[in-house]
């Protein structure tokens, strides 16, 4: 699938001997939604504002839509629309008058602010100020004014920050329907991975300068199903231990039972064939998988 | 297409300052000394009586420009000034600006040029509102002549527009410091501070090297009491100095490795 946006070895350190980013790759397939995940303080809002120029890259190169951002910054943020961090809002302006700045600039027709307006449910606001708006309809506005010019790309950096989980709903299926119904690429932060999986194509993982995962959705929850665990509990352990080293099965004890590698159903009903006709008393033989949040704290805390 | 981007910036500058509080100081700046001189005129109407020696109008202009050259001008440029450049701080909008496709360039002169029409703005209020000052109170009083008097359209434009010429490096230094630092009293209290200094300065022997004293230089020659300035006129000092800090603010604005 063709790149939207490349980066290759991009490193950042605002003092030296402590990056703020080392050598990280991220590559976001066109057409995709890209949750781009990590803990606070990971490097992520450093690695969107390199994306839209905001700041300069010490090392690597960055690509969007396969021009490099150094030398084609205008033509890209052309087609790129955003939202950092906290809504960027007039607040003595008015939801109209809010994309008037914004159009003059972009040279949209007059139309296409109703249009948005519309399309994040904020048409009838009228001259209120926007100072006045709740956290929700600022962020709202805030993508309103990011979809105003039509954009291919879009960055958003925790979108869903300090929202209601009414919010967070109308944010998510928003982005669902722009990358569906509009065809728009969307890269997205958080640092909630519940969040992103609900709505991301793909993810990328960042912790501690560089990027730990990065992949499809499908392929982080083949990694959470390769690296579940089967638990053996039973009245007598000791015994169950003797008869897997009898068989050569390799385990470990842990939480007042015995992990065995994950495996596949006729290997389990095996192990429990095994034990139940040397007498062991099983009482819980289950297949324990690891959620995404566990993969995911899994990543960033290996490196801890 | 570059040419056309540079307007379309200034358009949506113009947007942003025009409710703002910038723009309402604006107002309020330039009709200040107005109101204070059409209420001295309605409750002591003799007081810019007729003179054959020193017409109404002259001494109506410099008694207005006394007020407004030394002090008012000064901090209301102070002011205005970090008022329109605390539109982006206090809104969290640098980044969204930045991530535009405006050059920085654009970004900088757009709102350089927002800040100077602002100003141009004020002038016109202010000189429209003497005028008015002089004709409002012989309106409701009826006993004032001097309206028989032509208005010297010629002498109150030549001053206002070298009263202009001689508040641009207050502007400019005022611009390079509301751009550069987020907290709002930086802008305010190194102006207001460089402001008194002026007042202090202008005594002083080498005063005209002082941008913030050419206000007060520019009053002093209009009233027929120069000051010394070495053989130079104010408003090529203050020309020479606006172009100065604009092009030094200018590259230290480029070279700024983040933005918003």
């Amino acid at each position: 699938m063709e790149a939207i946006i490349q980066m290759e070895k991009v490193g950042l350190a605002f003092r030296k001997g402590t990056p703020i980013l080392s050598d990280l790759n991220l590559n976001v397939p066109r057409g995709s939604v890209y949750g781009f995940l990590g803990p606070n303080g990971a490097g992520k809002t450093t690695t969107l504002r390199i994306l839209l120029g905001l700041l300069k890259h010490q090392s690597g190169t960055v690509r969007v839509f396969n021009q490099d951002i150094s030398v084609h910054r205008s033509d890209i943020l052309r087609h790129t629309g955003s939202l950092i961090e906290s809504p960027s809002i007039y607040g003595h302006l008015s939801a109209i008058e809010n994309l008037q700045v914004w159009r003059v600039l972009y040279n949209v027709p007059q139309q296409r602010m109703n249009e948005v307006l519309t399309l994040v449910g904020l048409e009838n606001t009228g001259t209120k100020p926007a100072r006045h708006f709740s956290l929700g309809m600022k962020q709202r506005l805030a993508i309103a004014v990011a979809l105003l010019h039509r954009p291919t790309l879009l960055v958003l950096d925790e979108p869903t920050n300090g929202l209601d989980p009414e919010g967070i709903l109308e944010i998510r299926d928003l982005l669902k329907q722009l990358n569906r119904d509009h065809g728009i690429s969307i890269i997205v932060s958080s640092h909630l991975l519940s969040e992103i999986e609900r709505v991301a194509s793909h993810i990328g993982i960042i912790h501690h300068c560089s990027m730990k995962f990065e992949g499809s959705l499908e392929e982080l929850k083949a990694m959470s199903a390769a690296s579940g665990r089967l638990h053996v509990k039973a009245s007598d352990m000791e015994r169950v231990g003797r008869v897997l080293d009898d068989h050569r099965v390799s385990f470990i004890f842990r939480d007042n039972g015995i992990q065995l590698p994950a495996m596949m159903p006729i290997e389990i009903a095996k192990i429990n064939r095994l034990l139940v006709h040397a007498d062991c008393e099983v009482h819980h033989l289950a297949l324990e998988k690891n959620d995404l949040e566990a993969i995911f704290i899994n990543l960033i805390q290996h490196e801890k | 297409m570059k040419n056309n981007l540079f307007f379309s910036s200034i358009q949506s500058e113009w947007l942003k300052a025009k409710k703002s509080s910038s723009s309402w100081f604006v107002w309020v700046g330039a009709l200040f000394v107005p109101f204070i001189i059409t209420l001295i005129q309605t409750f002591y109407p003799n007081r810019f009586g007729v003179s054959v020696l020193d017409p109404f109008w002259v001494r109506l202009f410099e008694r207005t420009w006394e007020m407004t050259a030394i002090l008012l001008l000064p901090m209301g440029i102070v002011i205005a000034c970090s008022l329109i450049c605390q539109i982006e701080f206090r809104n969290n909008t640098w980044k969204q600006v930045y991530a535009t496709p405006q050059s920085l360039s654009t970004i900088f002169f757009a709102k350089y040029f927002v800040v100077l029409m602002m100003f141009f703005k004020w002038l016109i209020i202010f000189t429209i509102a003497i005028i008015i000052s002089a004709y409002l109170p012989s309106l409701l009083n009826g006993r004032m002549v001097f309206t028989a008097e032509v208005i010297p359209m010629k002498y109150i434009l030549e001053n206002a527009g070298s009263f202009y010429i001689s508040a641009l490096p207050i502007i400019a230094l005022q611009y390079l410091l509301s751009m550069r630092f987020r907290n709002f009293m930086v802008p305010i209290g190194v102006g207001v501070a460089l402001v008194i200094c002026s007042m202090f300065l202008i005594s002083w022997k080498y005063g005209y090297t002082f941008p913030f004293a050419y206000t007060s230089y520019k009053f002093f020659e209009f009233s027929g009491m120069p000051r010394y300035t070495a053989g130079y006129s104010i408003e090529a000092l203050s020309l020479v100095s606006f172009a100065a800090i604009s092009v030094i603010h200018y590259l230290l604005y480029i070279s700024k490795r983040e933005r918003g």
